[in-house]
């Protein structure tokens, strides 16, 4: 089954008095495995983020059916989903351990039975263990971001949806991002997460969805994909020069 | 409801960490302070310039909290796009709104609760039980009267800048007090067109000039239960549609 479905998505933002209307997402089409790591490749304005919203609604497509788990978005299937933006802006006078409880709430209500031991296990995952009780203002950037992958992970989801997750950190700080989500691979969660570093996708993916100017040009798997251009680069040029000779 | 009030108590904690009340409650304390001195020039009127100028710290730490908080409230959440992790979650716009007013209504009546005691105490209202009914009347108008600006200008913040809601809110506060003297007016003036006006204006703005009741007149002497019950009715009519309107706007709004 896949576990995210996306047919037929359009978005166009209308222009102002002098601005034109921009077509941002043409009959975006593609499908996530169950179980695998998906990768969402795209230059920068490509449609990757936008993409991305419109799974969650918090851009609403003009036309298009998205499908979680073989239905529409609800909340018991957003329960079953973790998320990080592409910049995770936080809530900075709450500590790590408040954060996480924030987000415990939002998904079961009141109730912390378990909250403790899963906050925990997040947290050290993510390395942050020993920073749980200062304030997020006090984080760096790849605190930040780990402590955005340990709310995402907190509530072991079926669906991990990344945008971009290794934006932005330091050698150190992608290397332990990527061993964390090839420990959420192991747990059999499936996996989708943009980015623009191809190396990236390489080494994690098995199942490649790639845009280019709001369309789609391949989604299917990463080695076929690999076995006709060698290199993600090299695929990426020509699916791109393809794309914009037809249009 | 659990989901509203984690989001709730959210918002309070951020209001209280981030110190922004805090001017507010300066100016609430100059007032109070100013009172005094003002007081001092008259021994005769000093507790009705106490009365009237502590009833418009109050106002004001009031008024401040929800012009400011509700102007920049979901403003900045969307700018800063701190609301997308929060929307991922099984929680609904119209929750998340809720649960942020919640949250800036909970900070309004601690401030409200806190300064209410000081002018009980400064007036001696603790020997005089008789007004205490009147006394937590003219608290609740202006309870009422914050909580309805903040969810104006919660509205307006969807549709223009917060600066421009702020000035927008700020702007109804007036005119709902400045109806009762328009209405007089334009009936003396007998223009038809302005009468109409006026009327009209009665339906747009919430009729804050009808529960404008801080005063020592108004402590003394009480205030007429249909009045109260007249308060009660508006304002949280005027609530309830305020919050619809502004989860309407909200649930059309493209987080880009």
């Amino acid at each position: 089954m896949a576990v995210l479905t996306v047919r037929n998505l359009n978005k166009t933002f209308k222009g102002g008095l002098f601005e034109k209307d921009r077509h941002v997402l043409r009959d975006v089409t593609f499908s996530l495995p169950e179980g695998e790591t998906s990768g969402f490749v795209g230059s920068n304005g490509s449609g990757k983020t936008t993409t991305i919203k419109c799974l969650f609604d918090f851009i609403r497509p003009d036309s298009g059916e998205i499908l979680f788990f073989g239905k529409p978005l609800s909340s018991e299937s957003k329960t079953r989903i973790g998320y990080l933006p592409e910049r995770p802006y936080l809530y900075e006078f709450l500590t790590g351990m408040e954060f996480l409880r924030l987000h415990w709430n939002l998904c079961y209500g009141s109730s912390l039975k378990d909250f403790y031991e899963r906050a925990q296990e997040a947290l050290k995952k993510v390395d942050l263990l020993e920073a749980k009780d200062r304030r997020l203002r006090t984080y760096s950037k790849g605190m930040l971001q780990r402590v955005g992958i340990a709310q995402a992970i907190l509530t072991r989801p079926d669906l991990l949806i990344l945008d971009e997750p290794m934006s932005g950190l330091d050698p150190d700080g992608r290397a332990l991002v990527k061993d964390i989500l090839r420990e959420e691979q192991k747990r059999g969660v499936s996996l989708f997460f943009s980015s623009h570093l191809l190396q990236d996708m390489e080494e994690l993916c098995s199942h490649l969805v790639v845009i280019n100017r709001g369309q789609i040009l391949y989604d299917g798997v990463l080695s076929s994909f690999m076995a006709e251009f060698q290199s993600l680069e090299r695929a990426f040029s020509v699916l791109k020069g393809r794309e914009e000779a037809h249009g | 409801m659990a989901k509203v009030w984690a989001l709730a108590r959210t918002t309070l904690r951020e209001m209280l960490r981030e110190k922004v009340f805090l001017v507010v409650v300066l100016i609430a304390i100059a007032l109070l302070g100013l009172s005094f001195l003002l007081g001092a020039l008259s021994f005769a009127e000093q507790r009705k310039i106490l009365t009237d100028f502590g009833f418009l710290a109050i106002q004001v730490a009031a008024l401040g909290v929800s012009l400011f908080s509700g102007s920049y409230l979901l403003a900045k959440e969307i700018e800063k796009q701190t609301c997308l992790l929060i929307l991922s979650r099984p929680v609904s716009r119209e929750q998340f709104i809720i649960g942020k007013i919640l949250g800036v209504v909970a900070l309004n009546t601690l401030l409200m609760v806190a300064l209410g005691l000081v002018l009980w105490v400064l007036l001696g209202l603790y020997s005089e039980p008789g007004l205490w009914l009147s006394f937590a009347e003219i608290c609740l108008s202006l309870w009422f009267e914050s909580s309805v600006l903040l969810c104006m200008v919660i509205c307006f913040s969807l549709v223009v800048r917060p600066v421009l809601a702020l000035g927008a809110g700020f702007m109804m506060f007036l005119l709902g007090h400045w109806l009762g003297d328009l209405t007089f007016f334009a009936e003396k003036s007998k223009e038809v067109v302005f009468i109409q006006a006026v009327k009209v204006l009665h339906w747009l703005s919430p009729n804050l000039y009808r529960m404008n009741w801080k005063s020592a007149y108004f402590l003394e002497n009480g205030i007429p239960a249909q009045n109260v019950g007249w308060m009660l009715a508006h304002m949280t009519g005027w609530a309830i549609l305020l919050v619809l309107i502004a989860n309407f706007l909200f649930r059309r709004k493209d987080i880009v």
